[in-house]
């Protein structure tokens, strides 16, 4: 094989995989810049990814599918959003909750589609006209199916949305600091519920791009720690949209080496080794954008902090 | 218009603290009886199911026997708990024990240096220290640098399960095991002997004791109390001058160990091999476990045989009703969720105001 015929292959791969990680990252964005840590990630990916495989199946319609799994994540996280924001409970714990809850939902309700192995057609890639010629970046970026142009799409609007909208400024200010917020007339209640539940209905889409896109048969523990990923992923990008693209890209490539090295019939290193890149590259990724200087100035200051009004 | 208002409680009596616990239970009860309802399940019929573990001698000796992992497990995250290190890395830290006690089972079988009467203690201690390392690694990066440790230990999770399996299909695969995807047996001088007259093994007096030295580390040391401080306030740690550094690594290299043990204690009471996903996620329910039992040790016990017997009766509810497993995971999460909310009405009082 030539090098290009590879690298296409392996930009594909990149942006199937990126893709997946990027809605879910830029949902969990939306949360935390609210001050909501949620670590249900992984469970509503699961919950959504089950609930667009059961829609499409019934509907055949790719579009009821997305709003059915972006219901299903915003369903969870509004059980999050409820018990640490009104009931101020622990939210790493609330957050563990909602992954096994999630996890635990899709795994008994898809039982009867794992064992019957029902299968659906993977919705069809549109080509960008003129964009998609473009040498190996045209065949990756621009001949994907429509829920990938929508995390391109999301990228530009929650970045639009966090800096330019007042909506945006009101939503960083009561993720910054909450009572001072509360002291300028915002609702800080209610902006943290907003942002928690659309940032689970954007996790919930993830798990729909999963299953439309490119696992069209349901198994159990289909997102296989793509949740977790993301959660460490919003670090990585320090909070901002714009860099969760780099960094859900990135992810996505060292997530394709598996596959690439296999289809090359590399054989020197067992590929098990890279199906553990991943994890491995997270927490090295977490070590240096964690220290101190990376990370004081970018995180939310009152992340998973609950806020109790002064009475 | 009615007004709900919540003002903070100075104080709760034990018995309206136990009726907003015991409430909590019921309704994940309720609302996992909707859920039945609502996916075609009697609710009635499952429960039964879901609970015969606790009414049938049989099923009741294999929840005890299911519990051993996850007392193990709970009750070594109960300790990092206190000191607010979150770890969720006990599913990773059972496959590292599982993967060290392999190794050395195979490296005995090959070279025949240790007794088989020594075999099992010095085992023991082995998967515990290295069990230990593995788990120092999250506690020294969130020391260090900072790093968020549910993350690094699920991470590390993926990691140890990977290998594991990898260990299991590719160079510890038993050559005489018919294609089978499983490592050689373990000898019987590597597995832990019957409780006589039960089904019962003895790894179970591990996890017992295990929750002894726990309670008393926490109740009656120097460096219990260190751990709670840490726990409570990180500043208030910082200015007794208690190391951070030590108390997160200590609590993590008992947690690790203990759930390391946990790992040896499948394979050497239950399974007798290594076998691919031998978990079946035991380091999950053990933090539901601790978290439920409200970190205390004594009471870990009794929590763990309660979920073992909640993993017989969701396999019970699979073999009988055709229902997933995962349904004791939703029970799980339910009963997590509510015992968390619940804590709120414990901290505030309610006033409804015309």
């Amino acid at each position: 094989m030539d090098p290009i015929t590879i690298l296409t292959t392996m930009f594909i791969l990149m942006v199937q995989e990126g893709s997946i990680l990027l809605l879910a990252t830029l949902g969990e964005i939306l949360t935390e810049r609210s001050g909501i840590l949620n670590l249900g990630v992984e469970g509503m990916m699961c919950f959504g990814a089950l609930s667009s495989f059961i829609a499409y199946y019934v509907t055949g319609n790719w579009v009821i599918a997305v709003l059915a799994a972006a219901l299903a994540g915003a369903s969870l996280s509004f059980i999050h959003a409820f018990v640490s924001i009104t009931l101020k409970a622990n939210q790493t714990v609330s957050g563990l909750a909602i992954t096994i809850l999630g996890l635990g939902l899709s795994s008994s309700l898809g039982r009867p589609l794992a064992i019957s192995r029902v299968r659906i057609e993977p919705i069809e890639s549109i080509k960008v006209p003129i964009l998609s010629d473009i040498p190996i970046i045209g065949p990756s970026f621009f001949n994907q199916n429509p829920i990938v142009y929508l995390s391109y799409f999301m990228v530009i609007l929650l970045w639009f949305i966090l800096y330019k909208t007042s909506f945006g400024l009101n939503l960083r200010s009561v993720g910054e600091n909450p009572s001072m917020a509360d002291s300028l007339g915002i609702n800080v209640f209610l902006t943290r519920y907003v942002a928690t539940t659309l940032g689970g209905a954007l996790c919930g889409v993830s798990g729909a791009l999963l299953i439309l896109g490119y696992y069209p048969s349901w198994y159990d523990g289909i997102t296989a720690g793509r949740g977790w990923i993301a959660v460490a992923l919003v670090i990585f990008s320090s909070w901002n949209p714009l860099y969760a693209f780099f960094g859900a890209y990135f992810f996505g490539l060292v997530g394709t080496l598996n596959a690439t090295f296999q289809s090359i019939g590399f054989r020197i290193i067992p590929t098990d080794f890279f199906r553990t890149l991943p994890y491995l590259l997270t927490i090295f990724v977490l070590v240096i954008f964690s220290s101190t200087r990376f990370r004081r100035r970018k995180m939310p200051a009152s992340l998973g902090k609950p806020y109790t009004r002064e009475l | 218009m009615y007004k709900i208002q919540f003002f903070p409680r100075e104080k709760i009596s034990a018995i309206k603290s136990f009726a907003i616990s015991l409430a909590s239970i019921l309704l994940a009860f309720l609302v996992s009886g909707i859920i039945f309802v609502l996916t075609d399940v009697d609710p009635i019929l499952a429960y039964y199911n879901l609970f015969r573990s606790f009414t049938n001698l049989s099923l009741l000796s294999e929840s005890v026997v299911r519990a051993i992992p996850i007392m193990l497990v709970a009750l070594g995250l109960a300790l990092a708990y206190k000191a607010n290190f979150i770890s969720v890395g006990g599913e990773g830290q059972i496959y590292f024990g599982g993967i060290i006690a392999t190794s050395l089972v195979l490296w005995n079988i090959q070279n025949n240096i240790v007794p088989e009467p020594l075999f099992m203690p010095i085992t023991l201690i082995v998967v515990f220290l290295c069990s230990s390392i593995w788990g120092i690694i999250p506690a020294l990066l969130k020391a260090k640098f900072e790093v968020n440790e549910v993350l690094t230990t699920l991470m590390m999770n993926y990691i140890a399960q990977i290998i594991s399996n990898y260990l299991v299909i590719g160079p510890w695969k038993d050559p005489k095991g018919y294609g089978f995807p499983h490592s050689p047996a373990f000898p019987q001088y590597a597995r832990f002997p019957l409780i006589p007259n039960t089904t019962i093994n003895s790894s179970i007096y591990i996890g017992l004791f295990a929750a002894l030295i726990i309670y008393f580390i926490l109740s009656k040391t120097k460096f219990g109390f260190e751990v709670k401080v840490v726990g409570d306030s990180y500043p208030t740690a910082k200015y007794a001058g208690i190391s951070y550094t030590k108390v997160v690594c200590t609590v993590m290299a008992i947690s690790a160990g203990l759930s390391g043990l946990a790992g040896l204690s499948i394979l050497g009471g239950v399974i007798g091999r290594l076998r691919p996903d031998f978990s079946p996620g035991y380091g999950y329910t053990g933090i539901i476990v601790a978290w439920l039992c409200n970190l205390n040790p004594i009471i870990i016990i009794f929590g763990s045989i309660f979920f073992g017997g909640l993993l017989v009766g969701g396999e019970v509810l699979q073999s009988s009703m055709g229902l997933s497993v995962g349904v004791t995971d939703v029970f799980q999460a339910l009963m997590l969720i509510f015992t968390l909310s619940g804590e709120f009405f414990k901290r505030y009082r309610i006033v409804w105001r015309r």
